[in-house]
C-alpha cells in the first residue's frame, strides 16, 4: 500500500515538471488581470484545471457574465467524464467516498499517466492517489510561485519547460506504437481528425470528438494483442 | 461573496464531469468490445492533445516541431518518460539561446 503510493508519487514527476511552469504561467496572468492573490489562487485549489482557469480568469478580467464563464468551463471539461469513467472502471473493488474524492484529481495527464504507467500492472487507489496528490501540489505551488515572482520567473527556463506535458505524451505513446503498427495508425488518424476539426471548433470540443470517434473506428481492427 | 458564488460554480462545473463515473462504474459490467473501446481512450487522447497544439506553444514554430521531434527519437531510443521530457525541454531551451542570440 505504502509502496503503490510511493510509485504513484514517482510517476507524477514528468507531471510535476510540466505543471509548474504552466501553474507559473497561470499565476502570472492571474495577476496580470487584476486578481487578488487569493482569488487566484483559489482557481488553482478548488476549480483545478488547466486551460478551464486561464479562460476563466480571462473571461472575468473581460467582464464576462457569470454563466458564460461556468459554462465555458464545463465544456471545456466534459471529457473528463470519458477518463474518470476509464480510471473508476479499474477502481470498482474502491469505496464510494473514496472514489469521490479521488475523482476530483482526475486531470488529463493524471489519467494517462495513471493508464500508461508499466510498472503497476493493475491500477491501485494508493497509486493513483500518490499520482493526484502530488500533480495537484505542484499545479498550487506553480501558481503560487508565478503570482508572487512573476517578474524573476519569467526565463528561458520556465519558457522551455512548457513542452514537457506534450514531451510527457509522446514518451508514453511512443512505446506501445512501436509495438503495434494498427495501434500507430488509429494514433495518427486521431491527430489528423483533431487538426481537422479544429479549424471549425473549440479545441476543447475537437478533443472529445476525436477522442470518442477514433476510438470506435479503432475497435473495427483493433484487438486485445494491439494494446499489450 | 459574488466571487465566492463563482467559485462554487466552477468548482462544480469541473468536479461533475470527474465524480459522475465514480458513482455508477461499479454497476456497470464492462466487457469485450467496450473494454477494448475504454482501453483505446488513452492512446486517442494522448493522440488529441499532442496534435496540433504543439504546433502552437510557441508564436514560433519551429518550438514545437523541434520539441517533438526530439521527444519521438527520443521514445524510440527507448528512454525513460523522464527522459525524453528533459532532453525536450533542454532542445528548446538551446534552441531558445540560439534564437535569442
Amino acid at each position: 500500500m505504502k509502496k503503490d503510493f510511493k510509485e504513484g508519487a514517482k510517476a507524477a514527476t514528468p507531471i510535476i515538471l510540466g505543471y509548474i511552469p504552466v501553474g507559473i504561467a497561470y499565476g502570472m496572468m492571474a495577476k496580470a488581470t487584476g486578481l487578488t492573490f487569493f482569488r487566484a489562487l483559489s482557481f488553482s485549489l478548488f476549480v483545478y484545471t488547466g486551460a478551464g482557469q486561464m479562460a476563466a480568469v480571462t473571461m472575468l478580467a473581460q467582464n464576462a457574465a457569470y454563466v458564460t464563464i461556468v459554462f465555458t468551463v464545463f465544456i471545456l471539461n466534459l471529457r473528463h467524464i470519458i477518463m474518470s469513467t476509464c480510471i473508476m472502471e479499474k477502481m470498482e473493488k474502491t469505496s464510494l467516498p473514496i472514489r469521490l474524492l479521488l475523482s476530483f484529481g482526475i486531470t488529463d495527464e493524471v489519467f494517462v499517466m495513471s493508464m500508461t504507467d508499466k510498472k503497476i500492472n493493475k491500477l491501485t487507489l494508493s497509486f493513483f492517489a500518490g499520482l493526484a496528490l502530488f500533480s495537484y501540489l505542484s499545479w498550487n505551488i506553480g501558481s503560487t510561485l508565478g503570482f508572487l515572482f512573476s517578474s524573476i520567473l519569467a526565463s528561458i527556463v520556465s519558457k522551455s519547460l512548457g513542452v514537457s506535458l506534450h514531451a510527457m505524451f509522446i514518451g508514453l505513446l511512443v512505446p506501445n506504437t512501436k509495438k503495434s503498427s494498427r495501434l500507430l495508425c488509429v494514433v495518427i488518424l486521431t491527430m489528423v481528425v483533431n487538426w481537422v476539426l479544429n479549424q471549425f471548433l473549440s479545441s476543447s470540443l475537437s478533443i472529445l470528438i476525436s477522442t470518442l470517434g477514433c476510438a470506435l473506428i479503432g475497435l473495427c481492427f483493433i484487438s486485445k494483442e494491439d494494446l499489450q | 461573496m459574488k466571487f465566492a458564488i463563482l467559485i462554487l460554480f466552477l468548482c462544480l462545473s469541473t468536479y461533475i464531469p470527474r465524480m459522475l463515473p465514480a458513482l455508477f462504474m461499479d454497476r456497470v459490467k464492462v466487457s469485450g468490445k467496450f473494454a477494448i473501446f475504454l482501453q483505446l481512450i488513452p492512446y486517442t487522447v494522448m493522440a488529441s492533445l499532442i496534435f496540433p497544439t504543439i504546433l502552437y506553444i510557441d508564436k514560433n514554430i519551429w518550438i514545437g516541431i523541434l520539441a517533438s521531434v526530439v521527444a519521438v527519437i527520443a521514445a524510440l531510443k527507448n528512454l525513460p518518460v523522464i527522459g525524453v521530457v528533459l532532453s525536450s525541454v533542454i532542445s528548446c531551451v538551446i534552441f531558445y539561446m540560439f534564437i535569442l542570440s
